[in-house]
């Protein structure tokens, strides 16, 4: 009992010290430091974060930094400072030591920003100096986990459903004998001696029915299933969330397989295509995904990227994989959730080696298909096939991609004929439909969509 | 009962459990009937191929995915232009790749690129299909830096057209999405040159610059109205 009162004392304790304090810093958040803040997020936070590197280097602390070492023909290092936020060059021109040694950024890059009054300067260094504090919304990722848990099981519900029907028959079929029993008993005749129930003859052949129905069902479904991967979910070099990118950061399926609308292959992405944001996003951040860095890092470790300082290696292949191995052991040492040893190798044994994902849609090689005539030419959604992508946090196999279901989606597919100008060379159905001797619907089985040849040659 | 009809219900039991252990592992492809028809014997794009390999004499990686021979012109693209090709020839900007990336052509891209595209219905609705698929994830659907990514909180703010377009020139912008800057990564492999010429007509469309800009002579519609000048009707 002592113990529960002392810790409900440390509680209120802690509350009455936190309040206060929390109060205290909103209470800083002046109005020119959010002014600040806005000026910030639109010119400066493409290229600079406070905390750590970015394009740029760290800001917090940058005003100190100038004030002690930039100091130059008797103009104050702060004054410096906002010279060169408004246009770098100008500082490196007059000479001022500090800025010069700045080049060893590639400072040609930062824009120079000559509309930016001396009020809108002094707010961003405000707003550098005492950053509001940064509201983490912790509580999505615990929500939607929940909500995936509650969803109810419809199996559970048969199984118990069955097992009820089940003990009514039975239940009912011991009646129905006590009565027959009870009637032959008051007619007075004899009773015949009770069969044990698996010396039943119906029973017998009901069960043996049930047997060879289930029997040769298994048969043809797994003859079916032959060569046929539906389903099919390896486990990839990567664990890679379609969910995530696709789903909620709603990046476009085309923005990485770029192959689909002009290639027979839907391209396996390049990891140049990945450094397009991981470059920015590391997965240092909680808010970026549930594996974030240890995964993000297979990435650095295949293309050659130092998370820490932001830059490519030179010569990557080149370099000895002990000194890269050492800069991902300290880049993953502060993990959080912390890094274990198997995840480190996971990650070390991608240093210098190209991903190698597990290809999931593979036709067999006897068959033809090409990307870019259903994308462009048909206009399919990636969807009517892949299935719901975007809602797979773990990629499988959506359709059967038997030749059945690629027939019967010809069969019933009607395409864009008067619209789309790929069909225009099919000039005998324009001039029958034109007639009217023909069905203005065009399927794909129409023009020759279920030929064998079409697809195997 | 008799031993034949113990043996002949085991076996049925056996069978059974058998058929029933067969259940589907998700982590495994499955069987194959006629393997030799089902793999290709020949390596294929994304297949490791040892004659690539780390031991071999031609090459350190392993992918069957070479790049061409160098002058491999791809299909729709004209050949090069020479060094000796005169400004008029290079002001296309086009076909080559005259303007490695560093700060200075940077500069001189911008002064002397300039865009082979005019702003006809066509153009225009292509680039809009390329700004929603390679552009609109970051830069936003009214190109206000507001993207998903950005609003998600995973990403860093990205600047908005309308602050920084009116002081750069298109030259720049088709040297940027050549090459990257900043943050953002290159496109020239996923846009082709032509696919970036449309697409930066759409953004300047849509930040109201260039062309589209306030009395520009091609626009006749009020400047404020940035998403419907000149907009395609769909």
């Amino acid at each position: 009992m002592n113990v529960y009162r002392y810790s409900f004392f440390t509680f209120l304790l802690i509350v009455a010290l936190l309040v206060p304090s929390s109060v205290a810093v909103y209470g800083q958040a002046s109005e020119q430091v959010l002014a600040g803040e806005k000026i910030f997020k639109a010119k400066c936070a493409s290229c600079h974060k406070l905390g750590t590197k970015l394009i740029g280097p760290a800001l917090t602390g940058v005003e100190q930094r100038w004030v002690d070492g930039a100091e130059h023909a008797g103009v104050s290092g702060r004054d410096w400072l906002k010279r060169w936020i408004k246009n770098w060059q100008d500082p490196v021109k007059a000479g001022v030591g500090y800025a010069v040694t700045m080049q060893s950024y590639d400072v040609s890059a930062m824009t120079q920003f000559p509309e930016l009054q001396d009020a809108d300067l002094e707010n961003i260094l405000a707003y550098i100096a005492n950053p509001p504090a940064d509201v983490v919304p912790v509580t999505t990722a615990a929500t939607a986990d929940g909500g995936a848990d509650t969803g109810s099981n419809n199996t559970y519900w048969l199984i118990g459903l069955v097992v009820i029907l089940g003990i009514i028959v039975i239940g009912l079929t011991i009646v129905s004998g006590s009565l027959n029993r009870l009637v032959l008993e008051k007619e007075g005749e004899p009773i015949p001696a009770a069969v044990p129930f698996w010396k039943n003859r119906k029973l017998r052949a009901v069960v043996t029915l049930i047997v060879v129905i289930y029997l040769s069902n298994a048969v043809v479904v797994g003859a079916i299933d032959l060569g046929r991967q539906q389903g099919y979910t390896p486990i990839q070099p990567i664990k890679f969330s379609h969910e995530l990118h696709a789903g909620i950061n709603k990046i476009n399926c085309e923005y990485c397989h770029t192959g689909a609308a002009v290639s027979k292959h839907s391209n396996i992405p390049s990891i140049s295509t990945c450094m397009n944001c991981h470059k920015g996003i590391k997965g240092d951040d909680p808010k970026n995904g549930k594996y974030g860095k240890l995964e993000i890092s297979k990435i650095y470790a295949a293309v050659g990227f130092n998370p820490i300082d932001g830059n490519y290696f030179e010569n990557y292949v080149a370099q000895p994989k002990s000194y890269i191995d050492s800069i991902f052991t300290i880049w993953l040492s502060d993990s959080k959730p912390v890094a274990s040893k198997k995840n480190v190798e996971e990650v070390l044994a991608q240093v210098q080696q190209p991903v190698e994902w597990v290809r999931i849609h593979n036709l067999p090689d006897h068959v033809y298909f090409n990307h870019a005539q259903h994308v462009t030419a048909g206009g399919v959604e990636c969807q009517t096939c892949h299935g719901p992508v975007e809602t797979m946090e773990e990629l499988g196999q959506h359709s059967p991609l038997s030749m059945g279901w690629c027939i019967n989606c010809h069969r019933e597919t009607e395409v864009k004929f008067s619209e789309n100008p790929f069909y225009e060379t099919y000039q005998v159905f324009h001039d029958r439909i034109k007639a009217e001797e023909m069905d203005p619907k065009v399927t794909v089985e129409k023009i020759g969509g279920t030929e064998c040849q079409k697809c195997h040659y | 009962m008799n031993i034949y009809q113990t043996i002949r219900l085991s076996l049925l039991g056996a069978l059974l459990i058998a058929l029933a252990s067969c259940g589907s592992d998700k982590r495994q492809p499955g069987r194959t009937f006629v393997p030799d028809m089902a793999y290709s014997q020949a390596y294929e794009t994304y297949t490791k191929n040892p004659a690539f390999g780390k031991d071999s004499l031609s090459g350190v990686d392993s992918f069957s995915a070479r790049l061409p021979v160098a002058g491999t012109i791809p299909r729709g693209l004209l050949p090069e232009l020479s060094d000796s090709a005169t400004d008029q020839e290079l002001a296309s900007y086009l076909y080559k790749r005259n303007y490695p990336n560093d700060s200075l052509n940077y500069a001189n891209a911008g002064a002397n690129v300039k865009n082979p595209f005019q702003p006809t219905k066509e153009v225009l609705e292509r680039g809009k299909h390329i700004y929603t698929i390679h552009c609109i994830v970051c830069h936003g659907e009214k190109g206000a830096g507001d993207g998903s990514i950005v609003q998600s909180g995973a990403y860093p703010q990205v600047v908005s057209y309308a602050d920084r377009l009116p002081t750069i020139t298109e030259g720049q912008m088709f040297h940027t999405i050549t090459y990257g800057k900043g943050l953002m990564g290159s496109y020239s492999a996923a846009l082709t040159a032509e696919d970036r010429w449309k697409v930066i007509l759409f953004i300047e469309q849509l930040a109201a610059v260039g062309p589209f800009a306030k009395g520009a002579a091609t626009t006749a519609a009020a400047p404020a109205d940035t998403t419907t000048t000149a907009a395609p009707s769909n």
